[in-house]
């Protein structure tokens, strides 16, 4: 019996999609690198944002701006969100350094919708963010504790399907409007040292009226260092009159927009001195 | 079968990712190809499954290939791999002792390839693939047992397993 003679007649258009399988397969390979470049430039210009209001550490300007004209040929269509956690893998070994700063950025970014990612990413080390996401973990649940808490949410309103969906999967009150655009507007980084009072002092600014506000901000122990429920606040970076050590703090406010419905918004803000 | 372009203009070609050659490789090698594949499949649509699978696998690895006289066999063998591969996959079965002499391909010569094509796909993926292996490829009892990672034993028994069942379909 001669095995090689036995064929078989294949289907047609079999070869169209192998094609179209192979076109596919390239396009991946190409989208993860230009998707990790997109992360390190990512990580570059946050880096820059953080460091610019300090008078050290310029040598992270050149950095970023090598990576940015990189980050000026990336195809929109080709990079997606989960592919960049996928692709990361097969950065070469000289970026893995880099990469490993980008994954929990990333990883915090796409897999955790309770927070906005511009905020996560103000952290300015990887340490940092973790703690920063214990800390944010810690801050619903002391939002929460009727015992300590200043914050009165109020009735909620009946949530939709799709915020109930949302709602299960991250295990927060329906209510919460981190995955949309935020009201409040507040700095990444305060310098309770600095001249200027915009600077000196953490305040937030509402794109609407709001009402019914109340914040809290927390250390990366998730303990509360300062509360307030006057909107026109502005904490100084201390506790009880004492100043408190550089590093990041969190946030969590909760208030009422124009039309009522309830809000919380959380972010970071790093106090550098 | 003549073909406007050469062995090595084919593999020249693919190596460029250049479609029309890439299509010539594919006409040239497709039904032989396939052939293959229904040996190591449960059916039609798992072969082109496995064929689909295999020449990716064909294309992206062109590279490797240094002598284009040897096209059509390396393109057998990356046929063969990705077989043996799916069948691996399958769980492993429990196999009883029993001693009764090896099957062998003689017994079937009176049936056609598409007929024991048919019976093979029948069978068990793993009992498949002992018997491709041993009275397809020709591999030995104990090359088997080494690619299969089972004993002589366990082969003989697989094999005496997929000669009656094949007996009994074409029967």
């Amino acid at each position: 019996m001669d095995w090689k003679q036995y064929t078989e007649q294949p289907d047609e258009g079999l070869f169209d999609e192998i094609q179209h399988r192979l076109h596919v397969r390239r396009l991946w390979r190409v989208g993860g690198w230009v998707a990790s470049v997109a992360v390190l430039a990512t990580v570059g210009i946050v880096a820059l944002g953080i460091v610019s209001t300090q008078d050290s550490r310029q040598q992270a300007e050149p950095t970023a701006e090598a990576v940015l004209p990189a980050a000026g040929t990336v195809a929109p269509d080709v990079v997606d969100q989960p592919a960049v956690k996928q692709q990361v893998a097969v950065v070469p070994s000289e970026a893995k350094k880099v990469v490993a700063v980008a994954e929990p950025v990333v990883a915090a970014t796409v897999a955790d919708s309770v927070v906005e990612a511009p905020r996560m990413l103000s952290a300015v080390e990887p340490k940092q963010s973790e703690r920063v996401a214990e800390a944010v973990a810690a801050a619903p649940a002391a939002v929460a504790t009727p015992s300590t808490s200043t914050v009165q949410p109020g009735t909620p309103r009946e949530p939709r399907a799709t915020e109930q969906a949302v709602a299960a999967k991250i295990g927060q009150p329906a209510v919460d409007s981190s995955y949309r655009f935020s009201i409040l507007k507040a700095p990444n980084v305060i310098v309770p040292g600095d001249d200027a009072d915009e600077v000196r002092r953490f305040k937030v600014t509402p794109l609407e009226s709001i009402s019914d506000f109340s914040i809290m901000i927390f250390n990366r122990r998730g303990q509360r260092v300062y509360s307030s429920k006057d909107q026109a606040f502005a904490w100084d970076g201390t506790h009880e009159g004492q100043p408190l050590p550089q590093g990041a703090y969190v946030w969590v406010a909760s208030f009422r927009d124009a039309s009522g419905m309830p809000h919380t918004e959380r972010g970071t803000v790093t106090v550098l001195r | 079968m003549a073909m406007s372009m050469s062995n090595a203009q084919i593999v020249e070609g693919c190596r460029r990712r250049d479609a029309k050659a890439q299509r010539a490789l594919y006409d040239a090698t497709a039904p032989m190809a396939l052939g293959v594949c229904m040996r190591y499949a449960a059916n039609r649509d798992e072969a082109q499954d496995l064929m689909q699978d295999a020449y990716i696998k064909v294309f992206e690895r062109i590279g490797q290939l240094r002598d284009a006289d040897r096209l059509e066999a390396w393109v057998y063998s990356i046929m063969v791999n990705t077989g043996v591969q799916h069948c691996r996959k399958a769980h492993r079965e429990t196999v009883v002792d029993d001693l009764e002499p090896v099957a062998s391909a003689v017994d079937f010569d009176p049936y056609s390839a598409h007929d024991l094509v048919a019976a093979m796909q029948q069978l068990s993926p793993r009992h498949r693939l002992a018997f491709n292996l041993f009275a397809v490829e020709g591999y030995s009892l104990d090359e088997v047992a080494q690619q299969m990672k089972c004993s002589n034993v366990n082969v003989r028994v697989m094999l005496n397993r997929a000669r009656n069942k094949m007996r009994e379909f074409l029967r």
